[in-house]
């Protein structure tokens, strides 16, 4: 019979298994200490719900038979979660908006009252909006109160420094006026006409068959945006002011997006919708207008000579107008504005130099000419490193190059310059295709 | 415990090793909180609660907590205790829990607690570390209590949320304003400091000098 021989047990493995122990124990202890907390202090969505409205609507009163229709959820620019309704016919639209910092979302209880318009709202929750409390406490009794769901709501942030997370509540805002425009029995007891649906349908039936396909939504243009003036010695001039005269004014500023598109086609509507009118700007630049338009010769002038071109960047539509072409030699000399599109930073003012190399147009040099960037906000500096780094770029690495750079904070001034870029390299590589 | 001991930790806490002041630890809720007094205590109740806590549990697993992976067990302990501390005041305070915002799970890593968990709690028995705990957290609470004071008057003319006067200074609402704040408090602490530990080793030299001559002259009568 053999002896069995015993092995000196191994010191070092011992201890770390007794470490790996440990901090497993401890871990398992915690995590049951914190699973059993969570199911007391567990808050409810109702609960939410009412804390919000104590804030922002004090009449609030569920109205426990109302069922809401989820059925159409998906809106362009976010999601509805739920909806609830108060006992005196306001509805309290739980609407998630996306185009946040790093992608992110925040969702919002937007209050609509029984007359359309809203009555205010408040942050639920977040995704990876890590500045929102920078959202001033009063912005849920400000921004956007008063507004009918059904106008245009253009951009209203007054004192935000959260340019990002602004444009998510904002989509939040709007995908809530969207759940009422396209949910029929909501669109039916506030009285409404889905207005953008009617502009739409002016545009389609001037573009025609063509452009069924396309899907078109208000652009999402900052309404203090500039763009270079005519003469370059003088200072920028407000695009709203170009595009909307004063004894004619714009009703709705449309973008027709193409699905698996990354641009967009521009569509202007004026007059109300007894009767809108409309002017098109094609993917050449061919501009199209209803009848009767043709009046406003000096207003078609402008359109045409400050077309915007739309461009993804990201998940969403931005937008640029290059006002000259200049070649010299090889090179061709952009002037492009990239339109503002949030509270901040402001629209950029750029000399891009473009040469074709191998058929596709290179980035040679970004000037910008009047930066965009608004005194006080953190990272103008890495705005700045963006512009460098575009030099060599092509239409199919800008975007690249944009998404490795736009971490480093300057998010909104990165989508602009970004989306100029773009447009001018597409415009080239349009041009060189064609011959041009 | 005994009292001398109780008396040493209590002092070390609040004066001697202010986390804020002293030690200059815990600066980024220090910085960004101190707009609000009211804010300044709700986070020092935090963290004070944070901080006995995680300082019991820690030190009542120092002899079990191997060495090798006592960071990693601090931080879970630490954390479980914020995420603590976060319902409750999410359930009960939720006005409290919107102006603190991500600073209240920024304890974590605040550094006062993990120092404390580390330098002392790992250490030290159970009763003294909870004491500890308790007299850092209060240290911190009064600091930080104080600049909020100072800020909100200046920069906000209100006390508490109430307001006081139409006047006020927005640079002391500013980041910049933390700052310079910050730092009026950690010099005119430590010129305070010094000047009175001056005079208690001075009071302290002058007591030796008086017992030695005391002993020279009772030596001198006995010869």
């Amino acid at each position: 019979m053999s002896e069995k021989t015993k092995k000196p047990a191994n010191p070092a493995l011992i201890a770390a298994v007794k470490a790996v122990a440990v901090l497993v124990c401890i871990c398992v202890v915690c995590v049951a200490l914190l699973a059993v907390l969570n199911e007391v202090l567990y808050i409810s969505d109702d609960e939410r719900l009412a804390r919000a409205m104590s804030k922002i609507y004090p009449d609030y009163e569920l109205d426990t038979e109302f069922s809401a229709d989820l059925n159409n959820t998906n809106a362009p620019d976010g999601q509805i979660k739920n909806v609830y309704r108060s006992r005196d016919g306001a509805y309290i639209i739980e609407a998630l908006g996306k185009g946040g910092y790093q992608n992110g979302s925040v969702t919002l209880y937007v209050v609509v009252k029984s007359d359309a318009t809203i009555f205010g709202w408040a942050v639920k929750e977040n995704d990876k909006q890590s500045y929102i409390d920078r959202v001033p406490a009063t912005a849920g009794k400000t921004w956007y109160v008063g507004r009918r769901v059904d106008e245009d709501l253009q951009l209203d942030m007054t004192g935000a420094t959260v340019a990002m997370t602004s444009t998510a509540i904002y989509n939040a805002v709007k995908t809530a006026a969207w759940y009422c425009l396209n949910t029929e029995s909501v669109k039916n007891e506030l009285g409404l006409i889905d207005k953008v649906a009617l502009a739409t349908d002016v545009v389609k039936q001037l573009l025609g068959e063509e452009y069924a396909d396309y899907k078109f939504s208000t652009a999402n243009i900052h309404q203090n945006a500039t763009v270079a003036a005519d003469d370059p010695a003088e200072q920028p001039v407000k695009f709203m002011d170009l595009i909307s005269p004063a004894d004619y004014p714009l009703a709705y500023l449309l973008v027709g997006e193409k699905a698996d598109s990354d641009n967009g086609i521009m569509a202007y509507v004026y007059g109300n919708e007894d009767a809108y009118e409309a002017v098109a700007v094609k993917e050449n630049g061919t501009v199209v207008s209803t009848s009767g338009m043709e009046e406003k010769a000096e207003l078609l002038q402008s359109i045409t000579d400050h077309r915007v071109i739309a461009v993804k960047i990201g998940n969403q539509m931005r937008y640029a107008v290059i006002h000259s072409y200049v070649e010299d030699g090889d090179n061709v000399k952009y002037t492009v504005s990239g339109l503002k599109f949030a509270s901040y930073p402001n629209s950029y003012i750029l000399e891009v130099v473009v040469k074709g190399v191998d058929s596709k147009g290179t980035v040679q040099s970004v000037t910008a000419t009047v930066s965009g960037f608004v005194s006080g906000m953190p990272s103008e500096s890495n705005a700045n490193v963006l512009l460098t780094q575009l030099n060599g770029a092509t239409a199919d690495t800008v975007l690249e190059l944009y998404t490795s750079h736009k971490a480093s904070g300057a998010t909104n001034s990165s989508d602009i310059i970004a989306a100029a870029v773009l447009a001018v390299l597409n415009d080239f590589d349009a041009k060189l295709a064609s011959g041009n | 415990m005994k009292l001398q001991r109780f008396k040493e930790i209590a002092l070390d806490g609040t004066v001697r090793q202010n986390p804020t002041l002293r030690l200059v630890l815990g600066t980024c809720p220090t910085l960004a909180l101190t707009t609000a007094a009211m804010d300044c205590l709700g986070m020092g109740a935090a963290v004070i609660f944070v901080l006995v806590f995680s300082n019991l549990i820690i030190s009542l697993l120092r002899n079990v907590i191997p060495d090798k992976v006592r960071i990693p067990c601090f931080i879970v302990i630490i954390a479980t205790f914020v995420t603590v501390v976060s319902m409750f005041i999410e359930a009960f305070l939720p006005s409290l829990y919107e102006s603190l915002g991500m600073y209240l799970a920024l304890i974590v890593v605040n550094c006062i607690i993990l120092g404390r968990a580390e330098s002392f709690a790992s250490h030290n028995p159970v009763l003294d570390s909870v004491c500890d705990g308790l007299f850092m957290g209060i240290g911190f609470t009064l600091s930080i209590t104080l600049m909020g004071i100072v800020r909100e008057v200046l920069g906000k003319g209100t006390l508490f949320g109430a307001t006081l006067w139409n006047f006020k200074i927005e640079f002391f609402a500013k980041p910049a304003g933390a700052f310079l704040t910050y730092a009026l408090f950690i010099a005119i602490f430590n010129v305070c400091y010094n000047a009175v530990e001056r005079k208690l080793k001075h009071k302290a030299g002058e007591q030796k000098h008086k017992a030695e001559v005391a002993a020279e002259n009772t030596a001198a009568k006995e010869a």
